[in-house]
This record gives C-alpha cells, structure tokens and sequence, in this order.
C-alpha cells in the first residue's frame, strides 16, 4: 500500500489551481474532466513522480464547509509542506502577496509558518532544522 | 450625538479588523487604522467601539495575543521572540499581560495539550 494522493478542499479549482502553481510553484500534473468537476492534481518539481495533492472540490460539502472554517477560526493548518530554506520561501511568498497568519517560528526541531491558501485553509510551510 | 450604525460601517470596520489582522507586525497606529478605514481619528473610534464592543487597541492587543498563543500551541521555543512579535519590549512586559489576558504564564500555556491551548484560545476570540 502507498500513499499518492493527498487532498486539499476547494470550492473554485480554478482557482486552487492559479495559487498552487503560481504561488507555491507546484506543477499541473493530471487534469482530467469529470462532469462539472476535474480530477486535478498536482505534483512537486523537487519531486514530479512522488505524492500528488488532489484540489478535491467538496469545499461546499456542509461537512467539509464546517470543518474548514472552525479549522481557520483556531488557527489550525490543513496540512503541511517542507521546504529547504523557510526565511527565504516565506519572503518570497510574502512579495508575491500571500498571506501569512504565523511568521517562521522556530520549535526545536523544525522552523513552522502559516499561510492562507485563499481557498479556505491553513496551510503550514516547515522546514527541518539541522 | 448619537449615530446609527449601519452595513457600511460593519464593512468599513471589517475592512480595518482584516488590515489589522495583515499587518500584525506594524506598530498600527490609530491615524493609520483611522485612514483604513475612511473615517476621522475620533468617528473611528466611536465606530469600531461601537461594532465590535472593544477599542480599536484593545482588538490589535487581542489579536496580537492569540497569535502569540498560537506560536506556542505550536512549540515556538523562544519566548523573547514570541513577545517581540506581540509588540512587546521585554520578556516581563509580555508575561504579565499574556498571564493578564490568558490566566497563566506563557511556560505554563506552552505546556497546554493542543486541545487545551485551541480551548483558551477560542475563550479569548471575542471581548
């Protein structure tokens, strides 16, 4: 059994997919049309043949609507990406105009920061401390 | 003179509480706040008093406290840092409000389950 998709929850994939590429630099790696909606995923250039990140479009689900929202209202990320060097996405990221809730923080083990996706969640960025 | 209070000025205030929440790390002072939202300095504040049941500064120290609960939810491991970020110049300083505003010591929030911790965060959303 392996892990190779992950979802994140949107409402407009569309637009999902502008942030994820655009902003956090992932690539377009299956799109493929399913009646209103697309099975859209999306891979790592660091890593083109590993986990994909499915822009599920249930964000309206009540479920999922709900859970979304008592998610940002604690402050509590989705889930989480790692990168190399956090100062240096974080201020790449912040001159592209994303927004952050949390600045890099150091925890002992990892540095953490938290990021809007613009489509309803939290995301956290870590990067693993030497 | 009373005024009545309506959609625009929910908006307006909005439009300042999401600026406020973008721009943590600036020092916020009450003409910028005033600016953002269109109005005087004195119509401001008798606006967003009036929206939201707390000062304008009493919402920036809010918000700048949570996310400071929120750092150590998460495990940030230097306190200074946390109070820094939080506006505050000493370590002491912050202790007191955050032990002020939290009933407890930022170590001892630290040392919260992270049910605890979203727990007392969420007590402290609202004034």
């Amino acid at each position: 059994m392996k892990i190779t998709v992950t979802s994140i929850p949107v409402v407009d994939q569309e637009k999902a997919l502008k942030f994820y590429t655009e902003k956090l630099k992932f690539v377009k790696k299956l799109d493929i049309p399913l009646g209103e909606a697309r099975w859209l995923t999306l891979a790592s250039p660091e890593d083109p043949d590993g986990v994909q990140i499915l822009l599920e479009p249930n964000g309206e689900y009540p479920a999922m609507k709900a859970l979304k929202q008592a998610l940002v209202a604690d402050g509590i990320p989705f889930t989480m990406f790692e990168v190399k060097n956090i100062n240096d996405e974080y201020e790449r990221l912040k001159n592209l105009g994303v927004q952050f809730t949390i600045e890099p923080t150091d925890t002992g083990q990892t540095t953490v920061a938290i990021l809007d996706d613009t489509c309803g969640n939290l995301i956290q960025i870590y990067q693993m401390n030497a | 003179m009373t005024e009545e209070i309506t959609h625009y000025h929910y908006e307006r205030i909005e439009h300042v509480q999401d600026y406020i929440r973008q721009h943590l790390d600036e020092s916020l002072q009450r003409d910028v706040l005033a600016d953002v939202s269109g109005f005087s300095i004195p119509h401001f504040h008798r606006v967003f008093t009036a929206c939201t049941g707390e000062s304008a500064a009493s919402y920036v120290r809010r918000v700048r406290m949570i996310r400071a609960g929120q750092k150590l939810r998460m495990g940030a491991i230097d306190i200074t840092e946390v109070a820094l970020s939080a506006g505050y110049d000493t370590h002491s300083a912050f202790g007191k409000a955050f032990k002020t505003f939290f009933g407890m010591s930022p170590g001892e929030f630290r040392s919260l389950n992270c049910f605890e911790a979203t727990q007392l965060l969420r007590q402290r959303r609202t004034p």
